[in-house]
C-alpha cells in the first residue's frame, strides 16, 4: 500500500493537461534546441534530452491514470458532474470534492490498464450493444495513448484478453444497413491495433527476455469460442506486418480448424431473410465480414505468419489441404423458399447467390512460398510450404478429377510453380519421396522443395487448365533458357539446368495432352507463349549477373534468377509488341526462342567474349539481328565452357521440345 | 413447338459440351519413372560398393546409411548436383540412362 494523499480532481486534471502540453512542446522543439545549442558551442550535454522527453511522456500517462482514478473516487462519493442546485433552474456543473487516493499505486499506467480491462469486461458482460458502446467511448483513446506502454498493455490484455477478442459479437448492430456503427468500428480498430502492438512486445532483458503476452494468454485469445469475433479484430486491426507472426499463425490455424469443424465463422444472422433480395444481401454481408478471409489476408501481408502455418513439417499439409479447395465461397441459399408453390412444389434446390471468397486464399498461398531464397529458417518454412501445397493440390486432383479449383487459387499455384521452376525441374524424373532440404544436402546451400513426380503431375493437372495458361507457362520456361545456360556454367556443382528444365517441359506437355485441346485453341496457346517470350525479350533476356561467381550466394542467385516471376501485367501491352509478333515468321521465332537466349546465357556466364565493336551486343544485351546470325554461323563449332555453340543450341532445343 | 425443340437442342448441346470438357483422371506414374528410380539406386549402390565415388562427394550425405543407398528426396538433390560428374568415364546421367534402358536386366560391371 502506498501513500494516501488528498487531491482536488479538477486541479489534478488541469495539471495533467499542462504537463501534456509541456511534453508535446519539448518533443517537438527538442531537436531544434539541441541543434542550436550545438551551433552556439554550448558545452552543456543534451545527450539525455531524448530520455527525459520519454520519461515526461510516462509522467503524463501516470498523471492521467491518477486523474481518472480521482474522478472515479469522487463519483463513488456521490458526486455527479451535473446536479440540481437550490434556486437554480435546471442542472448546473459542480466541482468534484477533494478525494484521498493512493498516489503510488494509482500512478502506474498498469493500474489504468487494469481498470480499462474491468470496464470492458463489465460493458461486454451486459450484452447490450448501446450500453457497451457508451461505456467504452473513452477506450479507443486510452488504447491509442498507451499503444507503446508495456505496463498498460500487460495489465489490459491480462485482464481483458479473451473477452476483448470477442468484443465484435456484443458490438454489432441488430438492425440497420451497417453491421457496425462508427463507434463500434472505432473500438474494434483500437482493440486490433492494441493487440497487434502487444503481440510484438517483449519484457525483460537478455536471457530473461520473453513475450509480453504469454503462450497461455495467446492461446486463450486465439482459441476462443467465437472465431468470427476474433477475425473482426484482424479485419479492423492494422496491416499484417504490424502483428507478431506467431499470433497471426495461431489465429489462422484456429480459424481454419473451426471452419473445417463446421463451427460458426459467419457474422450473426439478423433473423430469417423474408425475400430473395434479403437473402442475397445476407450473402454479401457474409462476404464483407468474412472472418477467415480477414485473418488469411493479415497473415499473407505478414508473410512469415503464412509460412509458419504451411511450412510446419508436422501440420502444414493439413492446412494446405484446407486451403487448396473449391469451398471458398459463402454458403449460398435455397431459392425454393422464395418461389411460389406453383413453380416449386417442394424439396431443396441447389444453393444460389454464392459469393467467391478465394482472393485472400490465393494471397496466402503466394505469401507462404515467398521467403527470400537462402539458408534461413524462413526459407526452410517456405520450401516446406511448396512441398505441402503441391501435395495438397495433387490430393485434390485425385479426389475431384472433374472439379476445377477457383481461379485465384489456380493463379497462386501457377505463381508457386513459376517461383520454384528449378526445384520442380530437379524433382521431375524421380518418384522416391517429398520434402524440403538444402540443395545437394549441403548446409551452405539454399533450401529447396523436392516433390514426387506423381504429385507434380497432379499439381499441374489442376494448376494449368486453359490453352493460354499452358502457353504462358511454356513461354516462361523458354524465357529462362539464357539463365539455365548461364547457371549450368556458373553453378559450382555438376548440375545441368537445361536438361532438368527439359524434363519439366516434358511433364507439362504430357499434362497438356490429357486435355485434347482443339487445333484453334492451340493457336491461342502459341500466341500466349510468344507474347511471354517477346515481353521478356523486350525487357532483356534473363536477369543473371554474377557479382562473385563462386561465392556462397551464387546458388541462391541462380535459383532466384531462374524463378523471377514473369507472369505479370507487362504481358499484352503496347502496339509495338503486337506488331512485332504479327510480323514474325517461323524462322525468326526460332532465333528468338533458342539462339538469342543461348548466346545471352553464354555472355552472362562470361563464356563468350565478343569484340568491343560487335554490333549484335549492346550494353550486355544480345540484339537479334543479321549480324548475330552471321556470328552464330561463323562460330558454330567453337567451344564455349566445354561444349560447341551448336551443342548448346541443340541442348536448348531438346529441352524446350523445339526441334524442327 | 419451335421453342420446345430449341430448348431440347440447347440441352443436347450442353450435354455434348460437358462431355467434351470432361477429363480423365491423371494417369498413374508410368513404368519409365519406376524403372528410372530403381536404376538410379542400383547405379549409385554399384559405384559406392566399388569405391568409384570420391569420399568428398559422399560426405554427410543422409541418403547413405552405412553402406546402403536409401531411395529418398535427399538422393534426388544429390543426383542433381552430380548429373554431369564423370565416374569411371561416364557421367552419372549416362550411367542412369543406360541402366534405365537395360532395366531390369542391368548388372553392375565391376
Amino acid at each position: 500500500m502506498g501513500e494516501f494523499v488528498g487531491v482536488d480532481p479538477e486541479n489534478l486534471k488541469e495539471l495533467t493537461k499542462r504537463l501534456e502540453h509541456l511534453h508535446d512542446l519539448l518533443a517537438r522543439q527538442g531537436p531544434a534546441i539541441h541543434q542550436k545549442m550545438q551551433k552556439w558551442g554550448s558545452e552543456l550535454s543534451f545527450a539525455s534530452l531524448s530520455r527525459l522527453i520519454a520519461a515526461a511522456l510516462d509522467d503524463v500517462r501516470d498523471m492521467d491514470a491518477r486523474t481518472t482514478r480521482a474522478y472515479e473516487l469522487a463519483r463513488e462519493q456521490g458526486w455527479s458532474v451535473m446536479t440540481r442546485a437550490p434556486g437554480v433552474l435546471g442542472p448546473v456543473f459542480t466541482r468534484p470534492p477533494v478525494v484521498r487516493l493512493d498516489w503510488e499505486a494509482t500512478g502506474w499506467s498498469g493500474d489504468q490498464g487494469r481498470r480499462d480491462a474491468e470496464a470492458l469486461t463489465a460493458a461486454l458482460a451486459a450484452k447490450d450493444p448501446e450500453a457497451a458502446r457508451a461505456a467504452l467511448s473513452t477506450l479507443p483513446e486510452h488504447l491509442e495513448r498507451h499503444l507503446a506502454d508495456k505496463d498498460y498493455q500487460a495489465a489490459f490484455w491480462a485482464g481483458a484478453g479473451p473477452l476483448a477478442v470477442q468484443a465484435a459479437r456484443t458490438l454489432y448492430n441488430r438492425t440497420g444497413p451497417a453491421l457496425f456503427s462508427a463507434e463500434s468500428v472505432g473500438i474494434l480498430r483500437a482493440l486490433g491495433a492494441s493487440l497487434a502492438a502487444a503481440s510484438r512486445m517483449r519484457v525483460g532483458t537478455g536471457k530473461e527476455s520473453r513475450p509480453l503476452l504469454s503462450t497461455a494468454a495467446r492461446d486463450a485469445m486465439t482459441r476462443g469460442s467465437d472465431p468470427w469475433s476474433a477475425g473482426m479484430l484482424a479485419k479492423y486491426g492494422p496491416d499484417g506486418r504490424s502483428w507478431d507472426p506467431r499470433l497471426l499463425a495461431d489465429l489462422t490455424r484456429t480459424m481454419l480448424d473451426a471452419r473445417a469443424a463446421g463451427k460458426t465463422i459467419w457474422p450473426p444472422a439478423r433473423g430469417e431473410a423474408e425475400t430473395d433480395t434479403g437473402a442475397t444481401r445476407h450473402q454479401r454481408l457474409m462476404a464483407e465480414f468474412d472472418a477467415v478471409g480477414a485473418v488469411l489476408r493479415r497473415a499473407a501481408e505478414n508473410g512469415v505468419a503464412a509460412r509458419h502455418v504451411l511450412g510446419d513439417p508436422a501440420t502444414g499439409l493439413r492446412y494446405a489441404r484446407m486451403l487448396v479447395s473449391d469451398s471458398w465461397h459463402t454458403p449460398g441459399y435455397d431459392p425454393g423458399r422464395f418461389l411460389s408453390s406453383y413453380v416449386h412444389p417442394g424439396g431443396a434446390l441447389p444453393p444460389v447467390g454464392r459469393v467467391d471468397l478465394s482472393t485472400p486464399v490465393g494471397a496466402f498461398l503466394k505469401a507462404a512460398v515467398s521467403a527470400e531464397r537462402g539458408t534461413s529458417a524462413d526459407a526452410e518454412e517456405s520450401a516446406w510450404s511448396v512441398v505441402h501445397i503441391v501435395q495438397a493440390t495433387a490430393d485434390f486432383a485425385r479426389l475431384h478429377p472433374q472439379t476445377v479449383l477457383p481461379n485465384q487459387v489456380r493463379q497462386a499455384l501457377i505463381y508457386v510453380a513459376g517461383r520454384h521452376l528449378p526445384d520442380f525441374a530437379q524433382s521431375v524424373n524421380h518418384d522416391f519421396a517429398s520434402g524440403a532440404l538444402q540443395q545437394g544436402n549441403k548446409p551452405s546451400n539454399p533450401w529447396v522443395a523436392i516433390n514426387k513426380l506423381d504429385e507434380l503431375e497432379g499439381f499441374f493437372m489442376q494448376a494449368l487448365q486453359k490453352p493460354e495458361e499452358f502457353g504462358v507457362f511454356k513461354g516462361l520456361m523458354a524465357s529462362r533458357v539464357s539463365t539455365a545456360v548461364a547457371a549450368t556454367i556458373q553453378d559450382p556443382s555438376d548440375r545441368n539446368y537445361l536438361r532438368e528444365m527439359g524434363g519439366l517441359f516434358g511433364l507439362i506437355q504430357r499434362v497438356e495432352n490429357t486435355h485434347h485441346f482443339e487445333k484453334e485453341l492451340r493457336a491461342d496457346e502459341e500466341a500466349a507463349r510468344d507474347q511471354v517470350l517477346l515481353a521478356t525479350a523486350s525487357g532483356g533476356f534473363g536477369a543473371l549477373s554474377f557479382s562473385n561467381p563462386f561465392g556462397p550466394g551464387t546458388m541462391a542467385e541462380i535459383m532466384t534468377a531462374l524463378a523471377t516471376p514473369a507472369l505479370n501485367d507487362t504481358l499484352d501491352t503496347g502496339h509495338a509488341l503486337k506488331a512485332l509478333k504479327a510480323d514474325m515468321d517461323a524462322s525468326r521465332r526460332q532465333v528468338f526462342q533458342v539462339e538469342v537466349p543461348v548466346v545471352q546465357g553464354l555472355l552472362d556466364a562470361g563464356a563468350v567474349h565478343p569484340p568491343p565493336d560487335a554490333p549484335w551486343v549492346r550494353g550486355g544485351r544480345v540484339i537479334p539481328d543479321a549480324a548475330l546470325v552471321d556470328w552464330i554461323s561463323l562460330h558454330a563449332d567453337t567451344r564455349y565452357a566445354g561444349k560447341t555453340l551448336t551443342d548448346w543450341i541443340t541442348d536448348a532445343q531438346t529441352a524446350m521440345r523445339m526441334q524442327q | 413447338m419451335t421453342t420446345t425443340r430449341l430448348a431440347v437442342l440447347a440441352m443436347c448441346a450442353l450435354v455434348l459440351l460437358s462431355a467434351c470438357t470432361e477429363r480423365k483422371p491423371p494417369p498413374p506414374v508410368n513404368d519409365e519413372v519406376k524403372k528410372r528410380d530403381a536404376a538410379l539406386v542400383a547405379v549409385v549402390q554399384c559405384l559406392v560398393d566399388h569405391d568409384r565415388i570420391p569420399a568428398a562427394h559422399l560426405e554427410h550425405q543422409p541418403w547413405l546409411k552405412g553402406e546402403k543407398v536409401q531411395p529418398s528426396a535427399e538422393l534426388v538433390t544429390w543426383r542433381s548436383d552430380h548429373e554431369e560428374t564423370v565416374y569411371e568415364g561416364k557421367t552419372l546421367q549416362a550411367w542412369e540412362d543406360e541402366a534405365t534402358a537395360a532395366w531390369p536386366g542391368w548388372r553392375c560391371p565391376f
